[in-house]
């Protein structure tokens, strides 16, 4: 029988209170972190499910499977904003951040905790919408990007476009909440050693992730606005009968979407820092200062080239050469951050925990899908590769492989803090593997079958392309039984009850090391400023836990 | 809720009030699709809105109780003014979306609306007369809102930041009726052309902006006579104070770009 704690022992969670004022009232970072990693999970799932209908239906020539290829479109479409805003961003952003980020900076909990609470409960409503709009009608087809004029009224004209539409403007409003709680949090909690560049690079990511939300999400917002109303109140904005421009929704579009995927993968960069620095058992990652404007740097330039997104619409040459030259340009930050994290396993004695598998998994495949992004930035070589599937293994590289290895490396390095029970090393090892494998062997092959040129988003191929559909819907199947694997695991590690003894970490990993060996941390950790040091190149800090001054 | 002495952020305890206006916030988009699709369901629209307006009111109440017991240290502040800017950010954002698709037509008109801006055929109004009197109320409110914080801040309780207050509400409320009006008379609709499209998305957002503004400039007022503001210490004031200007600075930019320069007069 489990020894009965008294209630100053159990760090506030002994408090007596009913279900749902600790869960949907909320405004505890934990808790939030919690039912965003819920939310996340469930939507991270379904999303593969609906990629493995994709693959299945793909993985012979003909309509075999899915026999509409209307509802082929829906299940596309679906898959993309279900991994975009209910997947990738509730964990990596919002369930990562809300655990880690008042850890990190030594805060009692985020700095508005009732604002984070409306930001994740915005979040279910906006997931209800998106499967509202699934199922009324014939579901949306427009792919994730809704350009019009398919998104406008002829082409669409069920209520499900419209349901998708305030799903989106919740999920933004939820987004934006959240990025201004992330930000002033980040600007005002941290103690004062750890302010500006003596920021913690997981802090940093998330506040440039943050700035870019703010500065992109209302765009988005205008943009939707303006189809809603082309569609129901007689506006003319996208439509050239009356003088519009479709290809102004591109531009708004990807004004909010290119930073959008560096939205999606900053956090995962965060990620990285953490677990290569922890892994190499160093103090700091190497070139600090070098990866704090690295990062500012990818930030501010995401935000400059959107219409690499539309080299094929009629764009002039000049227009073209800038966005193929600003594009490139993004390649030398990122190279800076990635030579960095290798500098900073050099010469360590990197423990091959399973987290650091996922680290170098992503080190490679990031930059392989990195790679292939500068060859498409060149907007001569995109006219001819435009919207093929070399497009959409270039992106699955880079997020696939990227931010869902970030959330995976995230989940294996702090789940043992955030539940208190370790996962199976071998075994999670093994679902790497497995993993590595099965995205491998589904994405590669796009490229074959891109440069061959196999168009996106069509359910049906010519039989030449049949050959490598075949071995990457095969892929698909195994990192869909890979994902299996892992709630296996999951299950193993909460059935097993193996407590964590020693985080490995150096002192200085606040987020071990501030909850003094308890793991979960008690509700709010640091009940006053915690107390920090740092060394005089202001590359290590170092937390110290002292008795409290009013204990 | 705890305090402690050592920390300069206090967290408050559970709250309801964000879970039932994301719930409300789900009740009036669904209400919103329905009566897009003629299928209006008023029970439902009206229930959210009431829960919408509850919630928010009565989360804004504990706001203002915790700062009255004396939990907005100062750091607490310092950061309530990072989010009010980061807010104005993103509607500055937000605008910034629909000045883009007004530069987007006007400075490249298509074919189909003779490749003149403003379209042949639209009788665009005169930026002298009914603009420019708008114009002149939101310039001249922003410095009347601007001789009530001064009076605030050099301690008078009494008398100047009521008159600059109040001055500042019938102006904003003038210009919505104003804008009512201007709306009424206007030759074109939402529907005649992207020009009409422009023009209404770009002035009803804003409108819609003043109305909200002029609504928090009348919360500020009665929490001013309810004396909750001092000298030192009124940051929700300051807060309407930067909305309101984001709202005039909009509404100029907005006059000199529709109605002045490409206004075709």
């Amino acid at each position: 029988m489990m020894k009965m704690l008294k209630k100053e022992e159990m760090g506030g969670y002994g408090e007596v209170e009913s279900w749902w004022r600790r869960w949907l009232w909320s405004t505890n970072h934990k808790d939030i972190g919690t039912l965003y990693l819920y939310s996340g999970v469930w939507g991270g799932l379904f999303g593969a499910s609906l990629s493995l209908m994709i693959r299945m239906q793909l993985g012979h020539p003909g309509a075999v499977f899915l026999k509409s290829d209307w509802f082929y479109n829906v299940v596309v479409t679906t898959h993309a904003l279900m991994m975009i805003f209910f997947a990738v961003m509730p964990i990596l952003i919002e369930a990562f951040g809300n655990w880690l980020i008042p850890l990190l900076v030594g805060g009692k909990d985020m700095i508005y905790p009732r604002m984070n609470n409306l930001s994740y409960w915005l979040s279910p409503n906006a997931l209800y919408l998106l499967m509202l709009s699934f199922s009324t009608d014939k579901g949306v087809g427009a792919g994730w990007t809704i350009y019009p004029p398919l998104s406008v009224y002829p082409y669409h004209s069920g209520p499900s476009m419209d349901v998708l539409i305030v799903s989106l403007h919740l999920a933004g409003l939820s987004s934006l909440v959240g990025a201004i709680n992330f930000a002033s949090t980040n600007k005002n909690m941290p103690v004062l050693e750890m302010k500006g560049e003596r920021a913690e690079l997981y802090v940093l990511s998330i506040s440039v992730t943050a700035v870019l939300l703010i500065i992109s999400i209302p765009v988005l917002g205008g943009g939707i606005t303006m189809i809603l109303f082309d569609r129901n109140f007689n506006t003319t904005f996208f439509d050239p009968a009356g003088g519009g421009d479709p290809v102004l929704f591109q531009h708004l579009f990807w004004f909010f979407g290119h930073p959008e995927v560096y939205i999606l993968i900053l956090p995962a960069f965060g990620v990285m820092s953490k677990v290569i620095m922890h892994c190499s058992g160093k103090e700091a990652v190497f070139g600090l200062i070098g990866m704090v404007y690295a990062m500012i740097g990818i930030g501010g330039l995401g935000c400059m080239v959107w219409a690499h997104h539309m080299f094929t619409v009629g764009l002039n040459v000049d227009t073209r050469g800038y966005f193929s030259t600003a594009t490139m340009v993004i390649a030398v930050p990122t190279g800076v951050k990635v030579f960095s994290w290798l500098a900073t396993m050099a010469g360590s004695k990197f423990k091959m925990k399973p987290a650091a598998y996922w680290s170098t998994g992503f080190l490679f495949l990031f930059t392989v899908g990195g790679l292939t992004g500068v060859l498409l930035s060149s907007a001569s070589m995109d006219v001819s590769l435009h919207d093929t599937y070399y497009v959409v293994a270039h992106f699955h590289y880079v997020l696939s492989m990227g931010a869902v290895f970030g959330v995976f490396c995230g989940l294996n390095h702090w789940l043992p803090n955030f539940v208190g029970v370790c996962f199976n090393k071998k075994w999670s090892k093994a679902h790497f593997m497995a993993m590595f494998f099965g995205v491998n062997t589904t994405f590669f092959p796009q490229h074959f079958l891109g440069l061959s040129g196999m168009p996106r988003r069509y359910m049906d191929y010519a039989d030449i392309y049949a050959h490598w559909h075949w071995v990457s819907s095969y892929g698909s199947a195994v990192s869909f039984g890979s994902l299996m694997y892992f709630k296996f695991l999951l299950w193993e590690a909460l059935v097993s009850q193996r407590g964590v003894v020693f985080s490995g970490g150096l002192c200085g990993e606040m987020d071990w090391a501030g909850t003094r060996d308890l793991y979960p941390g008690s509700k709010h950790v640091y009940s006053q400023l915690p107390f920090v040091w740092t060394n005089p190149y202001n590359t290590c800090i170092t937390y110290i836990y002292k008795k409290s001054r009013n204990q | 809720m705890n305090r402690n002495p050592y920390s300069r952020y206090y967290v408050p305890g559970p709250s309801p009030w964000p879970f039932f206006v994301a719930i409300s916030a789900n009740g009036m988009a669904v209400g919103l699709i329905l009566w897009l699709h003629r299928t209006p369901s008023f029970l439902l629209m009206g229930m959210s809105l009431v829960c919408m307006l509850l919630s928010t009111f009565s989360w804004w109440r504990d706001l203002i109780r915790e700062g009255d017991i004396g939990f907005h240290t100062r750091f607490v502040i310092k950061s309530f003014r990072d989010c009010v800017a980061l807010f104005i950010l993103s509607e500055v954002m937000f605008f910034f979306t629909f000045f883009w698709t007004f530069f987007h037509n006007a400075l490249s008109p298509s074919c189909e609306l003779g490749m003149r801006w403003p379209p042949p055929g639209i009788r665009t109004p005169n930026p002298s007369s009914t603009s420019l009197f708008e114009t002149g109320l939101l310039i001249s409110s922003g410095l009347f809102v601007t001789q009530a914080h001064k009076s605030m801040r050099l301690k008078d309780y009494d008398v100047g930041p009521f008159i600059g207050l109040v001055v500042t509400i019938v102006c904003g409320t003038v210009f919505f009726l104003v804008q009512l009006r201007e709306y009424y008379w206007n030759s074109y609709t939402i529907a005649d052309s992207v020009y009409g499209s422009v023009f209404y998305l770009l002035t009803g957002f804003h409108g819609m902006h003043v109305v909200v503004g002029t609504i928090w400039l009348m919360v500020s007022l009665v929490r001013l006579w309810r004396g909750e503001f001092s000298s030192q210490r009124h940051f929700g004031f300051e807060a309407c104070i930067w909305y309101w200007h984001f709202v005039d600075v909009v509404w100029v930019a907005l006059w000199c770009l529709v109605y002045v320069w490409f206004g075709g007069w």
